[in-house]
């Protein structure tokens, strides 16, 4: 993943969930982020989709497991950039 | 199909409070304040006298979502629409890029469906079932 990906998506993680401290991995999950709730993953998702120019459906929203996935589904939209 | 507005939804710390900002000179009104449970606040409506109205939505102490946004200094957060088919509206919302955020029965409109949405530009969008 490249390091650009990686910093403007821990970017809309921090300014979605108001914690400038957040780091992300690829293995973390909403269970590991205080205030990542259901509500807030779609906003969430929706704040990466403007930010990246993409679109997700809400299966592909509601089948993401983790910020890795999440990560490799924008990569995919991108066509793998 | 057309949508009438209802309502501008605006978050407080304190519903009295805020209602003390507001003039009863220039408005027609305000509701009980009603505890919508499921979505962990509670709500008064404030009549601008033709229709439509401020709903001030003061989140509970287990709200986390709504806090954070009021400590952000997010007031004015979403607009509440009535829409003659619930169903089709959201249809034409997510046709148009919204997501759903959340649905539920809602005491502040005599337990009638509710459904927030956010649209592609994170714009926060309430449709409300017919009476």
């Amino acid at each position: 993943m490249s390091d650009e990906l990686w910093r403007d998506l821990t970017e809309v993680f921090r300014t979605s969930l108001d914690n400038e401290d957040l780091t992300l991995a690829e293995t973390t999950t909403a269970d590991d982020v205080e205030g990542w709730d259901s509500i807030t993953h779609v906003l969430i998702m929706v704040a990466v989709e403007k930010k990246f120019r993409v679109k997700f459906t809400a299966a592909e929203i509601q089948r993401l497991e983790n910020v890795g996935q999440l990560a490799a589904l924008i990569r995919s939209k991108r066509g793998g950039v | 199909m057309r949508l009438t507005l209802h309502h501008i939804g605006c978050l407080v710390e304190n519903i009295p409070a805020a209602l003390a900002a507001y003039p009863g000179g220039c408005f027609a009104g305000a509701s009980e304040p009603v505890l919508v449970s499921s979505q962990k606040v509670r709500v008064c409506f404030l009549s601008s006298g033709n229709g439509t109205f401020i709903e001030f939505v003061e989140p509970q102490s287990d709200n986390a979502f709504l806090l954070r946004m009021l400590r952000r200094g997010v007031s004015y957060y979403h607009a509440g629409y009535l829409c003659q088919d619930l169903e089709e509206c959201v249809r034409n919302f997510t046709s148009a890029g919204a997501h759903e955020l959340t649905r539920f029965s809602s005491e502040a409109f005599q337990g009638r469906q509710c459904v927030f949405l956010v649209t592609p530009h994170q714009q926060m969008i309430e449709l409300i079932e017919p009476a």
